[in-house]
Order: structure tokens, then C-alpha cells, then sequence
């Protein structure tokens, strides 16, 4: 049966964190050996947002792998020299990966450290296997590989499912269920492993939260939300108690039904083990005890939630954002309350509540980007004006091709090979008068250019603002006249290829301007073989027609 | 990826063509057009009076003016003439060259069914250095290896390629040899030789007629002068039948408004050495009549003459 109401979550979340704590507890009075050497941990965090064929590409995946590196590079604990971020790299990748962190760990424990190894997997997951794009990776074989990993802890976190339904969710094919957190009975020690739904479920993205629920949840909790007894640390047993909580209540309604993350304990008492401590970095943003009790949402400058805080009143709370500038965003009955802050390196700031400004639902300013249109497969049109300057000789110096003005149009097809990459079609017409002087001959020229091309760009449409940058194959067919010269007309035409690299500043849902440059290379070969190029920057509006 | 770039590669490698060259088009300008070597006389506009075929048989002042007439006459078989020439330049000039190399072009052979059915025809442009240029328009019997020269000639450019001083070889008498037709004048040639300037003032065209054997004159010159204000002279030789005067040479001249002057000079006749000076205003009427001739008429006002500025009285 399906639980969608949220008192049956909350009753779910108690005996979680219940089960989790106890699992813990027993561990920890079976602990028969004490750590002798300092703490080294190392992390191994990958993100895959391809799954091979018959999946759908998520959006999220490897935003969430490089969320959490980030944390556990920065109050997880874990030296950058020590963390590998793999981002859409196949199975052979990842385990090779893998078998470098435990020479490391390994070499660690030799010189008296204690080690933990911390292993993070977002993607595609079905069959049984992780779905590394084409490459799959039985979750059996994984698992017995990090039973026997030379770390005294393993922590393995995988946001993973199968089938997706109404709601984007990972994968999209029905398949068994991700089995790793359903074997509570192997025999290795120290392996710590949390999943982000239950076997029969499907792991959810949000387009609001710019992420999936769990990992989603899961950074929030490790920047400070989930640090229930306020000591500035959040240990593996709060992190996930919070990850779950917020998870299946942030699930319960969804159309794809709610996800319960899961846990798989084999620990042999090494204790809770504290993932983040920000407790003397004295960076990000404390929530004073007089702030008022509520959900606080920090959202980045593109839209997306960064973390959340469920604030009480008369506790000081802190989130150990990075630096950075933030809207706060307090979700009251009839209104929001916004702010925005700025978190310099090293600097705590301390939020003023009533500096924040009371806005209407309905003008929200940070409502967060509709990263699924954004994403979206669609198709835009555009008109151009440009220059085209020819890196050759003026034709009054015995050059061959005028730099000219030029008109055009366009239509590009975006997310045609998934997120960010779009192919297009376009049109140049240009033209300019001059005088053709090769020393010996001096005659006015009428020039003319028609260029069609087809572009391929990659574009990050997550803010505002939109940089891309794409290859283009152009057909340009060129003529000149001599009008009163009693000389025959001359034409050339060739393939010419280049790239391009432009920023797009939107300026309403559809439409757009932006300044783009391409750089060509041109091949002559009349006369005799010469190598020229141009470079055209032109000013671009453009019209997007998304849903 | 790899196989995306050498598509790509091969692509523009394949596809890059066309006739843009800055080269071809000095070589080009080595051949004359026909806006260069045609003579402008000014002519009639509508309404006006036609210089040909309304002329009463007596000479009178106000009438048609006969030397106008003869001289519009010369000036179109000059031009005719002309036209033969560039006719066989400007079928070329309409195609890219066939062949470049570092210091010559060539157009053809193409095959010249039109005019010269079963013989084809090729151009060749050598640059001897970078101011002078080697013409040759040659034929050959289709299916044959070797081309014979017909049109030969060389264009030396001045400031700019375009306007220089050239000179054209016409052999009709190895044209002929070589079995290419001919109208009737053509019989009658051995030879034209064309010479133009055109980078300075006057520009000046001329041709020279070499008959064949066995007629009264062995040559026959043409010449056009041309000032910048559009001023312009002829002077050309015809032979008649009449004993009195069997070779006549016609000098005239002209302002650009049409209005201008001339003098027929018996060269060879019972009337060798006398000469008949005529002046026409800008519609070609006759305003002075002056002839050396027994029972010669004198009429009008020499003043009513124009003065063609750069040209003397004849």
C-alpha cells in the first residue's frame, strides 16, 4: 500500500530513525577495538546522468554528485587530494576509482590511520546493476568489493532506482528492485550502506529543488539541518534520520508515490561516525535563537535550493553554506519573507530576520528556475545582424574576400541530444561595394555572401544569463561583379568550418538577445591553395517556443 | 570523431570551387573590350534627322550632310569589324579559364559549332612579365592535335591592367588555309592588323586591311581617335569605281553634341589632290560646303564650322 498522507510519514520517520539508532547502538557495544591513529577519510562521488538505452537522461545526477563533493571536501572532512569526483565515466572508471582509494586507504592504515572510505552513487540503476551509461555494474559485485575494501569504515550512499512514471524519476523501465539495502546478512565489517528508496520504488528528481529528494535532503541535512543536538556536527545517524524524514514527506504526494530510503548496517562498533563538522569553521549563516520558528529555504542566484533549515524558535541554528550569495526565503501562511545574503570566505553571518521583505506568492523572485522547460526539447528561432571581418588584405590592397556586413537568420533545435546540446540551421546574406586593386587592376567590385551552416552547442540555460559554445559547418557561396569593368562575375563557394561561442541574455520566458562570435576558417583555392578565416560577431534576438 | 573530421575535411576540399581570382581577372583585362575599340559617333535622337537616306541629290546648306553620312557609314563597318574580333574575345571572356598556370591562362578548346562548325577553338594568355601579355586565339579541326594561330597579339598594361596599348593579329589568309569560313570581305584579306591605346589621350584605334594580290591598293587603314571630352575623329580609305576619283581619303571629326567636320582628299583619280570640305551642326545638317574641284560649290560660312578642340580644321 501506498502511504501518501503525512502523519503516516512522520510514524514511518520515527521508526526509521529507531532502527537506524539501535542498528548503531548494537554496533557500537559490539565495538571490540578502539581506533588508534588520527581520522583520514576519502571520498569517491559519482554522478552519472546517462543510463544506456532505454532510459531516460536525468538532469540531476551529476549536479548532486558535485554537491556533495563539495560538502565533504569542505566540512565532510575530506582532503581534495583525496576526493574523486567522477561525472558521467563508465564502470570501469568508477571501479578503477575505487581501487586507488583503497591502495590510498590502504597505504593509510600502514602508517597507524584510522581510514573511511565514503562512496557516493547518483544515476540510473536497474537489472540488479548500477547503469553507468552503457556500462553496468552488478550492485552484488560493488557490494562485496566495498565488504572487502581495506578502509576500517565504508559509507555507501547510492540515489539510484529504476522505472520512471508520470514524474521524472531514474530510469524508466520496470526491473527488479535495488537490492543492496535488503541483505542485512553478509558478513563483511564496517560497511555502512544508505539507499534513497526502497526496493519497489523509484528515486525522484525535482525540477524546484534543482536535484533528487534524497541527495537532495541529504546535503541539506550535512550542512546543518540535520544536526538535531546542536553541536555543530551531524553524525551518519542524523543525516540519514533527516534525509528520510524529509524525504518521504516530500514524496508522499508525488505522482510516482512516496520513497523511502533505506540502510543496510555491518558494522563491527566503530560508533556513529560524524560526517560533517562545522562546528570551529565558523563559515555560513547562523539562524539566532530570536529568529522565528519555520522552514528557511536558501536558494542560490540561479533559483535552485541549496539548503533548507526547520528553525525552533529560541535555538541557534547554523548552515554551513559556502560562500556565496543567497536569497532567504520563509514560507508563511499567506506570504514569503525574502532576503539575501552574502557569505564571504571564512565570514559568519548572521541573518537578520526582519531585514527580510514581505512578498506576495504570486511575486516571488525566486521562485526557482523551470529547469524542466529549460531542459526541455525545443525549438527557437532567431534573427541576425553581424560583421564578418576577414582575416585577409583589404581588396583595395590586393586582398580576395571584403569583410561585410551581414543579415541572417536561424533556428536551433535545443536539447536535441540531450541536456544542453542543440543543433541548428541558419542563414547569412551579406554584402558590401568596394574598389579591387591588385597593383596592376583597379575596378569596383559589387560583393555578395550566402552562407548556410549547421551548428552543434552545448549551452548551460540554467540562469539568466546563457553562455554556449558549439562547432558550425557553413556552405558560404560568394560572388563579386564588376560593374562598368567589362569583366565576367566571379563566384566561389565552400565548406567552412568553425566554432562558436556566444552569451544569451534572457529577457522574457521566449524571447532573448545575445552576442555571439564565430570564428571560421576559409579555404581558397583558385588561384592557388590560401588559407584565410574570418570572424563574425553578431547581435542575436531570439524567440524560444517552450511550453 | 575521427571520421567527423575527415568528412568535414574532405568536404571542404571537395566543394571549394568557383572562378574567384584576382589573377584571371589581370589576364582578362589583356583582352580589349568592345567598349574600347568601338568608334562613338554621336547620332541622330528622335526626331531628329536620320544622316542616312534622306539626302536630296544637290548639295545645299540645311540638307543632310553627305560627309556625316559617309562617315556614320565607316563607322559602322569599323565597328563591324570589330565586333568580329571581340565576338571571339568576349564567347571566352563568359567562361573561367581551362587551365592556369603560374604565368599563363587558357580558355578551351571548346568547340566552336556556331561560327566554325567542326573546328575548336582554345585561347591562350601568357604573361611575359607582369606588364605584358601574349594573346593567342587559335584553331583546330576537331579531332586534330595541333592548333594553328589565327589571332595573335600582345597587350602591354599601363597603370592599370585595364587600359594599356595592345595590338591584334588577324590572319585570314591562314584562316583560311586552315578551312575556316569567311564572309566576302574576308576573301579579299590576307590580313588584319588591329592596334589600340588606351591609357592615354586620344585613345586611338587603328586598323590596317592587307588585301589580297591583284587589287588596286595593297592596304586600306582605318584610325579612331577619341578625346576625353567625347570628341572623336575618323579617318579611313575607300576605293570607288569612278575614274575621277578611285581612292578617296575621308578624315572627320566631332564634338560630342554631333556637330563637326571633314574633308574628302582625292588620293588617286583624274581628280587626284582635290578635296571637298563639308561642316554639319549638332543635326547633322550642312552649314558649309567648300569644294577644290572645277565647277567645285562653295557654300555657307566657314565660321559656321565648330572647332573640335585637340583636332585641327582638316
Amino acid at each position: 500500500m501506498i502511504r501518501s498522507s503525512r502523519e503516516k510519514s512522520r510514524d514511518e520517520n520515527a521508526c526509521a530513525r529507531l532502527a537506524f539508532a539501535l542498528t548503531v547502538l548494537v554496533a557500537t557495544l559490539a565495538s571490540a577495538q578502539e581506533p588508534t591513529g588520527p581520522l583520514r577519510r576519502f571520498a569517491l562521488v559519482a554522478g552519472n546522468d546517462e543510463g544506456g538505452s532505454g532510459t531516460r537522461e536525468l538532469l540531476y545526477a551529476r549536479d548532486d554528485a558535485k554537491k556533495l563533493h563539495a560538502i565533504l571536501t569542505r566540512v565532510g572532512g575530506v582532503r581534495d587530494a583525496d576526493a574523486m569526483l567522477l561525472l558521467n565515466q563508465d564502470a570501469d572508471d568508477l571501479l578503477t576509482a575505487l581501487g586507488e582509494l583503497e591502495r590510498r586507504a590502504k597505504d593509510a592504515r600502514a602508517n597507524g590511520e584510522r581510514t573511511t572510505i565514503f562512496f557516493y552513487y547518483s544515476g540510473h540503476a536497474k537489472d540488479g546493476a548500477l547503469q553507468l551509461g552503457k556500462s553496468k555494474l552488478p550492485m552484488e559485485s560493488l557490494k562485496a568489493r566495498l565488504a572487502q575494501s581495506p578502509a576500517d569504515m565504508r559509507v555507501a550512499v547510492f540515489d539510484a532506482c529504476r522505472s520512471g512514471t508520470m514524474t521524472r524519476t531514474k530510469g524508466v523501465r520496470r526491473a527488479p528492485a535495488f537490492e543492496v539495502e535488503n541483505d542485512t546478512t553478509r558478513a563483511a565489517k564496517g560497511l555502512v550502506i544508505l539507499t534513497s528508496s526502497a526496493s519497489d520504488e523509484d528515486s525522484q528528481e525535482s525540477d524546484a529543488i534543482g536535484g533528487s529528494y534524497f541527495s537532495h535532503h541529504l546535503a541539506s541535512g550535512l550542512l546543518g539541518d540535520a544536526d538535531r543536538s546542536g553541536d555543530g556536527k551531524v553524525s551518519l545517524g542524523e543525516a540519514y534520520a533527516y534525509a528520510y524524514e524529509k524525504t518521504v514527506a516530500d514524496t508522499a504526494e508525488s505522482a510516482a508515490g512516496a520513497q523511502h530510503p533505506t540502510f543496510s548496517f555491518d558494522l563491527a562498533g566503530n560508533g556513529d561516525l560524524v560526517l560533517t563538522d562545522f562546528a570551529d569553521r565558523k563559515e555560513g549563516l547562523k539562524f539566532p535563537a530570536e529568529a522565528p520558528a519555520g522552514t528557511y529555504f536558501l536558494v542560490d542566484p540561479k533559483g535552485f535550493v541549496v539548503a533548507e533549515l526547520s528553525k525552533v524558535l529560541g535555538t541557534e541554528r547554523l548552515v554551513a553554506l559556502a560562500p556565496g550569495r543567497y536569497f532567504v526565503k520563509r514560507r508563511l501562511a499567506d506570504r514569503l519573507r525574502i532576503g539575501e545574503v552574502s557569505v564571504a570566505v571564512g565570514q559568519l553571518v548572521v541573518l537578520d530576520e526582519p531585514s527580510l521583505k514581505n512578498v506576495a506568492f504570486a511575486d516571488d523572485p525566486v521562485k526557482g528556475v523551470e529547469r524542466n522547460q529549460l531542459y526541455q526539447r525545443h525549438w527557437s528561432i532567431g534573427a541576425t545582424g553581424s560583421y564578418q571581418y576577414v582575416f585577409d588584405a583589404p581588396l583595395s590592397q590586393g586582398g580576395y574576400f571584403p569583410s561585410s556586413p551581414v543579415l541572417g537568420i536561424d533556428s536551433t533545435f535545443h536539447n536535441a541530444f540531450g541536456k544542453g546540446f542543440g543543433v541548428g540551421i541558419d542563414g547569412l546574406y551579406g554584402f558590401s561595394n568596394g574598389i579591387l586593386n591588385t597593383g596592376a587592376l583597379s575596378v569596383p567590385y559589387r560583393y555578395t555572401l550566402l552562407s548556410v551552416g549547421s551548428t552543434v552547442i552545448y549551452e548551460w540555460p540554467d540562469g539568466r544569463w546563457v553562455p554556449y559554445l558549439g562547432i558550425r559547418l557553413g556552405l558560404n557561396i560568394m560572388g563579386r561583379e564588376f560593374p562598368g569593368a567589362g569583366l565576367p562575375a566571379q563566384n566561389f563557394q565552400t565548406f567552412s568550418p568553425g566554432a562558436v561561442v556566444g552569451l544569451k541574455l534572457r529577457i522574457s520566458k521566449s524571447f532573448s538577445i545575445s552576442v555571439r562570435g564565430r570564428l571560421h576558417y576559409l579555404l581558397y583555392n583558385v588561384d592557388a591553395v590560401r588559407n584565410f578565416g574570418y570572424f563574425e560577431m553578431a547581435s542575436v534576438l531570439n524567440y524560444e517556443f517552450r511550453d | 570523431m575521427n571520421k567527423i573530421a575527415l568528412v568535414t575535411f574532405v568536404s571542404v576540399v571537395a566543394v571549394s570551387c568557383g572562378t574567384w581570382s584576382n589573377e584571371d581577372l589581370q589576364y582578362l583585362s589583356a583582352l580589349p573590350t568592345k567598349d574600347q575599340l568601338t568608334t562613338k559617333l554621336p547620332t541622330a535622337t528622335a526626331g531628329g534627322l536620320s544622316g542616312e537616306g534622306t539626302r536630296r541629290d544637290a548639295l545645299g546648306l540645311g540638307e543632310p550632310s553627305q560627309l556625316y553620312k559617309d562617315t556614320k557609314g565607316a563607322s559602322n563597318d569599323f565597328n563591324g569589324i570589330v565586333d568580329g574580333f571581340i565576338s571571339v574575345i568576349d564567347f571566352v571572356r563568359s567562361f573561367p579559364p581551362s587551365t592556369r598556370t603560374d604565368n599563363s591562362r587558357i580558355w578551351g578548346p571548346y568547340e566552336d559549332k556556331q561560327n566554325q562548325p567542326g573546328f575548336e577553338l582554345q585561347v591562350v594568355i601568357t604573361r611575359v612579365d607582369p606588364k605584358n601579355f601574349a594573346i593567342q586565339i587559335q584553331y583546330r579541326k576537331t579531332g586534330t592535335e595541333a592548333f594553328t594561330d589565327v589571332i595573335t597579339g600582345g597587350f602591354t598594361a599601363s597603370s592599370t591592367a585595364k587600359k594599356g596599348q595592345g595590338a591584334l593579329t588577324w590572319d585570314l589568309k591562314g584562316a583560311r588555309a586552315l578551312g575556316l569560313k569567311g564572309d566576302e570581305t574576308a576573301k579579299t584579306l590576307e590580313k588584319l592588323e588591329l592596334g589600340y591605346i588606351t591609357d592615354m589621350f586620344p585613345i586611338q584605334v587603328n586598323m590596317v586591311f592587307t588585301l589580297i594580290p591583284g587589287q588596286a591598293v595593297s592596304k586600306l587603314d582605318y584610325g579612331y581617335l577619341e578625346l576625353a571630352n567625347k570628341s572623336g575623329r575618323i579617318g579611313f580609305r575607300t576605293l570607288q569605281a569612278d575614274p575621277n576619283v578611285t581612292q578617296l581619303d575621308t578624315v572627320s571629326q566631332w564634338l560630342a553634341s554631333g556637330a563637326g567636320n571633314g574633308i574628302y582628299t582625292v588620293v588617286e583619280g583624274n581628280y587626284k589632290g582635290a578635296t571637298h570640305v563639308e561642316c554639319w551642326d549638332a543635326a547633322f545638317k550642312t552649314v558649309f560646303v567648300n569644294e577644290t574641284w572645277p565647277g567645285g560649290a562653295k557654300l555657307g560660312d566657314p565660321k559656321d564650322c565648330v572647332t573640335v578642340d585637340g583636332f585641327p580644321l582638316p
